[in-house]
């Protein structure tokens, strides 16, 4: 057990005996050592479930609007997490005064795909553990370190926020990337085209993006709706295309770049690089970003004289 | 029955020797993704080894979307006109043998029973399946957990063993006999056989879980609380079904387009609220606990019960794509360690 995992384990067991709050979210040991899974604990005995490791991958901001809604919630949250927290408090779908945030200083996390193309058997694997910018892996044979772009996901590599926005209480330090992953979008017009089509034509309609997803929580999302029929529940590419584009357009300038949806998209749609294209249209025309506590209200919730006028910058 | 051996820099001309008696349904490699299985064309690149995930062979088989019927109407006048798939010999390679098992779980829903869907039959008919024994198990299997896995064999008509530079092929039905006869083939040494034979008990050791006694669908209860564990950290997507080989759930909708209206069906699944949805808005699954219950309790328990199979067979997708990692191996064990079935009265 790490330091920092102990003073999360002190601080829910404290807010659970003081009645601070009702409920703690966090990570617990996965079924497999390379993964965690959400744990909810309601009794201070249980607090040694608690984990923080490089697999904390779940977003756990998405629990929030049904869980603390009448009752207050502390919540184990990275510095991605709590961006998803602030735009939820700013859209008003949960209170801050229900929330004891228990934030973290993150190193990046794991994307135990990776560890598989980089040859490491995950069922050899038996603890990970972050090493400066790297990922000490354990395995039955010994130990190895892997730098972070070989092990780290891919929306960790190109983040520089790892400190908390908000917090109740802070524990650890960032550990910032000493090179940030630059773009490898196409950039004209017709190949970016193509280069969405061919990851729209991949979907499912799993939804596992769209579930997993914090600020997604429509209590009807417009792709289930009958009537009217925005986009019929067909996995075929119009369709998808349909599905995907209208959700990123409700996200812009609401998401704040977890990246869970690509995280879990069992088809492997580069959905993150999309949500990131929508988060630096939104950075350059209202210098705006989603989940800054610094905003007041959702962008599309507010007015300044200087917004500029879409009917003259059509790009 | 007669076992060949396929070095396997001869694979491109087995297949093709294939595809002169059968259209080829194999997993192609595709970009940042699970391959697929589809008849293969010129320039896709088949993976035939199973040493990665791929999507479940069932999408080929009930695909994912399929249009059912179409209709046409003019002034006075209403044709409809089914659209039904052709009744081709088939050949299925490169699935792993937990999902030719799956297959038979499709076959007692669409092909047994009261109604014969037309659809998945003219698909399925004259098709063999070949399944793939990797080198490697794979982690999240369970398969040895979830039946007698020697009863699946004479289920395939063939089972390829990858033995490094060249695969085992083991005829496991007399039609398999046909998949066999090209000259290229070479007779197995008794090395082969070893291999064959120990790669074979690898699997049948490999995930064997401390619930294994083969009567865990006597122990699921409808008042378990495991069902709110799972319930309370369950996102509710459709990933462990749409990606499992033997989830069969289907929509069916209706699509108008000018004067005509395609009837097609697509997945749907028990996670999802609209699943269970009436028209008066009640909703007989009103939240996560009873649709994560349904899973479970229909793989392990309605399907036995209902067909004598068991509605899971252990290839392990749901284990390592579930967002928020309910891991199916898990919830069996805690299910049956606590609880003995209780005896018959």
């Amino acid at each position: 057990m790490t330091e920092i995992e102990s003073r999360i384990r002190e601080e829910a067991k404290k807010v659970l005996e003081n009645g601070l709050v009702d409920l703690v979210i966090g990570w617990a040991a996965g079924s497999v050592p390379f993964r965690t899974t959400p744990v909810f604990i309601d009794n201070a005995q249980d607090v040694d479930k608690l984990v923080w490791n490089p697999v904390c991958a779940n977003n756990l901001a998405v629990y929030l609007p049904k869980m603390a809604k009448n009752r207050k919630v502390a919540i184990v949250a990275k510095p991605c997490d709590i961006r998803s927290i602030v735009a939820l408090i700013q859209e008003n779908q949960v209170k801050r005064e229900n929330l004891y945030i228990i934030g973290l200083g993150c190193a990046g996390v794991v994307d135990p795909s990776k560890l598989e193309s980089a040859a490491i058997r995950l069922s050899d694997i038996k603890a990970l553990e972050w090493e400066g910018e790297g990922i000490r892996i354990v395995t039955v044979d010994g130990e190895q370190v892997l730098r972070s772009t070989e092990v780290h996901r891919e929306m960790c590599l190109a983040c520089t926020k790892r400190e908390p926005a908000l917090y109740d209480v802070k524990f650890g330090e960032a550990v910032l990337p000493s090179q940030i992953k630059p773009r490898e979008l196409p950039e004209l017009p017709e190949e970016r085209q193509k280069y969405w089509s061919e990851q729209f034509s991949k979907c499912i309609r799993c939804y596992a993006c769209r579930q997993i997803c914090p600020n997604c929580y429509c209590e009807v999302c417009f792709a289930d709706r009958v009537e009217p029929k925005w986009t019929a529940k067909k996995a075929v590419p119009e369709e998808n295309w349909m599905f995907h584009a209208t959700r990123a357009m409700h996200l812009a300038g609401r998401c704040i770049q977890c990246g869970e949806c690509e995280r879990v998209c069992p088809v492997g749609i580069r959905i993150a690089e999309l949500m990131r294209e929508m988060a630096e249209a939104v950075k350059n025309k209202y210098d705006y970003e989603a989940g800054d506590p610094k905003e007041e209200a959702p962008l599309l919730g507010t007015f300044r004289e200087n917004d500029i006028d879409p009917a003259q910058h059509s790009e | 029955m007669a076992d060949k051996i396929l070095p396997k820099d001869k694979t491109e001309g087995f297949i093709q020797a294939l595809g002169r008696k059968f259209v080829v349904v194999a997993p192609v490699e595709r970009k940042d993704a699970p391959a697929e299985f589809k008849e293969i064309g010129a320039g896709d690149k088949v993976i035939l080894d199973g040493s990665q995930m791929m999507m479940p062979p069932k999408d080929y088989l009930l695909p994912r979307y399929e249009t059912l019927l179409k209709v046409s109407t003019r002034p006075g006048e209403v044709e409809v006109q089914p659209v039904l798939p052709d009744e081709k010999p088939r050949v299925m390679l490169g699935m792993w043998l937990p999902d030719a098992q799956a297959i038979q779980v499709l076959d007692k829903v669409f092909l047994e029973g009261k109604f014969r869907d037309p659809y998945y039959a003219a698909r399925r008919a004259n098709t063999m399946l070949v399944a793939v024994m990797p080198a490697q198990m794979r982690w999240s299997w369970f398969c040895a957990s979830t039946d007698d896995v020697e009863k699946w064999k004479p289920n395939v008509d063939a089972i390829m063993y990858d033995l490094g530079d060249r695969f085992y092929i083991e005829v496991t039905s007399p039609r398999g006999e046909a998949l066999v006869e090209w000259e290229g083939l070479a007779e197995p040494s008794s090395e082969d056989v070893a291999g064959k034979d120990r790669l074979w008990e690898q699997f049948k050791s490999h995930g064997v879980l401390p619930f294994s006694d083969g009567k865990f669908y006597e122990q699921l209860a409808w008042d378990h609380p495991i069902w709110a564990e799972i319930a309370q950290k369950c996102i509710g997507c459709g990933v462990c079904s749409y990606m499992c080989p033997s989830c069969s759930c289907f929509d069916i909708q209706d699509e108008v387009c000018g004067t005509c209206v395609e009837r097609y069906r697509c997945r749907d699944t028990c996670q999802f609220e609209d699943f269970t949805l009436m028209g008066s808005g009640h909703n007989p699954r009103p939240d996560q606990l009873p649709r994560s219950r349904q899973r479970l309790m229909h793989k392990f328990k309605y399907q036995h019960e209902q067909y004598g199979v068991v509605g899971c067979t252990g290839c392990g997708r749901c284990v390592e794509l579930c967002p928020v990692n309910v891991d199916i191996r898990e919830v069996l064990n805690k299910v049956c360690a606590e609880k003995e079935p209780e005896p018959a009265v």
